[in-house]
């Protein structure tokens, strides 16, 4: 059970930054989901550059991973809040070896994200220690979409908190309202298909069946209208790419989500009350409905 | 040669073939009342009280001070409920159990300083009358609910679902909808009844706060709130609830009643009441709230030891339902005849979804309703309650307290590995403490070939 | 005391929920006419629980549970809202000057509730009086166990229209994606025509050409084994 929140900027014109929105949307989400909050920000693309961001909880693993990295890449920037490092890389070629050998230098180490233009910030408590941590508002790119956690089943820990992304695939993301109820079923056959879990959390099979799906051939858009009904159980959830951002509802419009769109935005919220916040007015909004999927080409 | 010894299969068991034979006939699940009659449910029977000797004192069982009193909602409401023993009357609904039921109910109720609930049938008047502390249940059905009955009321339960039948909702045949029944709740009279399984306005934890919200400020902040759930995920459902900002969680076990349910559902759904409330004051505990959020729990408690084993393992109240009726009448051996006429028999009986109660509870019958003096079975339940207060009593004071609700999960041992197992409670005996003569004998004892 | 025509406004960006919902009540209960709410920017819980007379307008949009719980109260709300507006009422009139999202008038039990824009999943859910309509379009499980009342939907209706009603009758406009359990079409007599364009043109709805009227078939009141497919659905 969660908040979740986005906007999508049309043209550069943003009468207000970017971060400031999602900060002001997560913020008023807050009640919803205490535990932890999250934000996936897209980045434009520049040539060989990896954003990488790793959860960890054993003091001192973040001085680990920021110098394999260094090790293995040209590191542009890097962070370390006590359990999540936030780092900006020059890498070529293959990404498993990063996610894997990142992985592997402790147990309790695990790649949160991996993109060329996607970045995932994330911290345990409210929206405004985004801000205090990783300078959030200063951010005024194309997109920002974010979460705030209540923890249904799994722990309250870095590593569950969403965004949440597929961990063997670069550049989706996904936020997820809701509980998938079929996710043991579905983890059982992705395992055994190859792929890697890193939480206990539900909401990451969104993001494991979406790339699969894709893997197929689908388009973003024919993966989220099939796992409306593949996946089951109660979401609103959106997924990111560098290049389109949807969002789909379950068959049983159990879990609320609210659309506004003007010239210049499209915004997203569990309550309008976000959205107001967001922007500081009030907007027309609208109630997606059932099994409805709408995807936005960037 | 085979001696025709008549021999009665587990798996095809008398009442396996029973029940095979009636899906046969009826086309559906079998419904009944009252509650699982399961046989091998781990419970309470399985734990004993390790009184006081030498290493503590117990107290004098006649003379000295043993509190029961408990309140929900102290330093949070305006009004928070008091209890003098921390017994509460379980919600059922005016449509299960009728108008004399709930005045003997609330007489009793009210003359033990106890509340009564109302049941997935909105608020009676004769119930707001005759009891003095009324919780009031908001359920997916929303059966009679009005503003005015909010504001009268002592409580406010907020129903995800019941042990008897969790993840499901209420259900009332038709031919206990009478028309008062069927005036109360809005619907055709003589129609089967089925409530949904979800509130109408909320699905989740998350939409839930402000659900409550909305109840807090339709109460003017005045009354505490509860949030009831049927025993299943508790660990995960208590956490939850605690965190929307509530008075009091209520978890009710799998023995739990009803007066209609899939009997299939009753066996196999929701887990032992003894289980449901070690996981639930372990969720409180593991989220710092075990001091904040009173525990309510609820499901087959049938004695003043059930209720003290449930205190011992981190209840604040017990929630007592079906064992209220029972005091009033049900099971009596009187009216043998309307019994049979059942097929059944006092002792057995589980009609209650029959609507032809023959001790007049579970019943719209206005001559079987006739049945029921409420002022003669007023004093059986208040009879009845001081009876079970007494119980936990010499419990606690045997163990040295002077408060019931100093009783905790040290106080107990258990006499079975699987429900020393589900409940963290020592075994009797050496427990599985190494004894002295390991030493001496050279075979393996159990706990070590478990470490393997 | 005498009767004041007065109208007061309420500017929610200063006052918290409990202080709006306290000042309402005492405000019908000293016989003002009107409250006028302004600012109320999205938030939850406005207006719950008011049982004397009184009209509240809101300028802006609400959250969850406006006018919920009331008895008594007209309102009328020029703007969205969110979950479950009007739940529970059991008298009066309510008007939506925009898109109500799910649940709205959740367990209605009288008076009259007018969405002008579009309604979201479970319209009218469990509904056991009263009138609601719906001038656009409907969502998910419109109807959805409906005890008692009316509803007029003039736009489409999602799936799952009206499943296991008990009584009561709905009226659709537009297309029906899908009929719920326990449902079935009736004619719409010339009566219902009139008195349906009357209520509409009252709260100027454009009226669609014709309604299809939906009530309960009768097959889920009482369990019937012959008729498996239909219970295999809802039990």
């Amino acid at each position: 059970m969660c908040g979740i929140g986005g906007v999508i900027f049309k043209n550069p014109n943003h009468k207000r930054k970017t971060g400031e929105v999602i900060l002001a949307m997560l913020d008023s989400l807050f009640r919803r989901g205490p535990d932890s909050t999250g934000v996936a920000i897209l980045h434009p693309k520049e040539e060989n550059v990896l954003y990488v961001d790793v959860n960890y909880e054993t003091r001192g693993n973040g001085e680990k991973i920021i110098s394999f990295l260094k090790d293995k890449a040209d590191v542009l920037y890097s962070s370390d809040h006590g359990n999540y490092v936030r780092t900006k890389i020059v890498h070529s070629g293959d990404i498993q070896h990063i996610v894997q050998g990142i992985s592997q230098l402790d147990e309790d180490i695990s790649v949160a994200n991996i993109g060329e233009s996607i970045e995932v910030l994330k911290s345990l408590g409210g929206a405004h220690l985004l801000d205090a941590q990783f300078k959030l508002s200063v951010y005024d790119g194309q997109v920002a979409v974010g979460h705030t956690r209540m923890a249904t089943e799994s722990k309250v820990d870095i590593s569950h908190s969403q965004p949440l992304c597929c961990n063997t695939f670069k550049d989706l993301t996904i936020i997820h309202n809701g509980h998938v109820t079929n996710y043991i079923k579905l983890r059982a056959y992705y395992e055994k298909k190859g792929y890697q879990f890193i939480t206990g959390n539900d909401s990451e099979v969104i993001a494991v069946y979406l790339v699969d799906e894709m893997k197929k051939g689908a388009s973003l858009k024919e993966a989220m209208t099939a796992s409306v009904h593949d996946l089951d159980g109660s979401f609103s959830y959106i997924a990111v790419t560098p290049t389109a951002v949807g969002l789909a509802k379950e068959p049983f419009s159990m879990k609320p989500i609210v659309l506004a769109e003007t010239d210049d935005f499209i915004a997203f919220a569990s309550e309008s009350l976000a959205i107001t916040n967001g922007f500081g007015e009030s907007l027309p909004v609208r109630e997606p409905g059932a099994e409805e999927v709408l995807v936005w080409n960037l | 040669m085979e001696r025709n010894l008549i021999r009665k299969s587990k798996v095809w068991s008398p009442e396996k073939i029973e029940e095979i034979q009636e899906k046969a006939q009826i086309g559906r699940y079998r419904i009944r009342g009252q509650a699982t009659k399961r046989m091998d449910l781990p419970s309470f029977d399985d734990l004993v009280f390790t009184p006081a000797g030498l290493s503590r004192v117990p107290l004098e069982g006649y003379r000295e001070r043993c509190d029961t009193k408990v309140v929900i909602g102290e330093g949070k409401v305006k009004r928070p409920l008091v209890l003098e023993t921390p017994i509460m009357i379980a919600g059922m609904s005016f449509g299960a159990i009728n108008a004399h039921s709930k005045k003997a109910l609330g007489i009793a109720a009210t003359r033990c300083g106890i509340s009564t609930c109302t049941g997935d049938g909105g608020m009676h008047p004769i119930e707001r009358e005759y009891s003095e502390k009324l919780v009031y249940q908001l359920l997916p059905s929303r059966y009679g609910l009005n503003p005015y009955d909010l504001k009268k009321a002592d409580a406010v339960e907020i129903v995800v679902s019941q042990g008897a039948k969790p993840g499901t909702g209420g259900t009332l045949l038709g031919h206990k909808v009478s028309e008062e029944v069927a005036k109360m709740r809005d619907l055709p009279a003589g129609v089967d009844q089925r409530s949904p399984c979800r509130h109408p306005d909320w699905m989740g934890s998350d939409d839930l706060g402000v659900k409550v919200e909305q109840i807090r400020e339709a109460t003017d902040y005045e009354v505490p709130i509860f949030i009831k759930i049927g025993a299943g995920r508790v660990y995960d459902d208590v956490k939850l609830a605690a965190k929307v900002g509530v008075e009091a969680v209520v978890i009710d076990g799998m023995e739990g009643g009803t007066a209609a349910s899939p009997e299939i559902q009753l066996d196999h759904t929701g887990i032992p009441t003894i289980s449901a409330v070690v996981e639930a004051a372990q969720a409180l505990y593991d989220i710092g709230m075990k001091h904040e959020v009173k525990l309510i729990i609820g499901g087959g408690i049938s004695n003043g030891a059930d209720a003290a084993k449930a205190i011992a393992l981190g209840a604040d109240v017990v929630y007592m339902g079906s064992a209220m009726l029972i005091a009033l009448n049900c099971q009596r051996p009187i009216y043998i005849e309307d019994y049979h006429a059942l097929g059944t028999e006092p002792g057995a009986c589980h009609h209650c979804h029959t609507g032809k109660c023959p001790v007049g509870i579970a019943t719209q019958d206005p001559e079987l309703m006739a049945r029921l003096d409420p002022t003669a079975a007023a004093e059986r339940v208040e009879n009845y309650i001081n009876s079970i207060t007494m119980e936990m009593q010499i419990f606690a004071r045997s163990c040295g307290k002077s408060r019931v609700s100093d009783l905790d999960p040290t106080d107990l041992r258990s006499l079975t590995l699987v429900t020393s197992y589900i409940t963290g409670v020592p075994l009797v005996g050496l427990g599985g403490k190494k004894p002295y003569f390991a030493s001496l004998d050279h075979g393996s004892s159990f706990k070590d070939l478990l470490k393997v | 005391m005498e009767s004041v025509k007065e109208s007061i406004v309420i500017d929610c960006k200063s006052e918290t929920v409990t202080s709006i919902n306290q000042m309402i009540r005492d405000f019908a209960k000293n016989n003002i006419e009107e409250v006028i709410i302004e600012n109320p920017l999205a938030r939850h819980n406005l207006g719950v629980c008011i049982t004397d007379p009184i009209h509240l307008i809101y300028n802006g949009d609400v959250g969850y549970y406006a006018v919920s719980l009331c008895d008594k109260v007209t309102a009328t709300i020029n703007g969205n809202c969110g979950w479950a507006v009007g739940e529970n009422l059991m008298s009066g009139e309510i008007v939506v000057n925009g898109n109500a999202a799910s649940s709205c008038a959740a367990s209605l039990r009288g008076g009259i509730v007018v969405v002008k824009g579009e309604a979201g999943a479970r319209a009218g859910i469990s509904m056991k009086g009263g009138t609601l309509i719906i001038g656009g379009n409907t969502g998910y499980m419109t109807g959805f166990m409906m005890q008692k009342g009316k509803m007029i939907i003039c736009g489409d209706a999602g799936k799952a229209l009206g499943d296991s009603m008990y009584d009561g009758v709905i009226y659709v406009g537009g297309k029906i994606a899908e009929l719920g359990n326990g449902t079935k079409v009736e004619e719409v007599s010339e009566e219902e025509k009139d008195e349906i364009k009357s209520l509409l043109d009252f709260y100027q709805i454009e009226p669609p050409p014709s309604f299809q009227k939906i009530v309960p078939n009768g097959l889920l009141h009482h369990f019937n084994k012959k008729e498996f497919r239909v219970w295999k659905e809802i039990l």
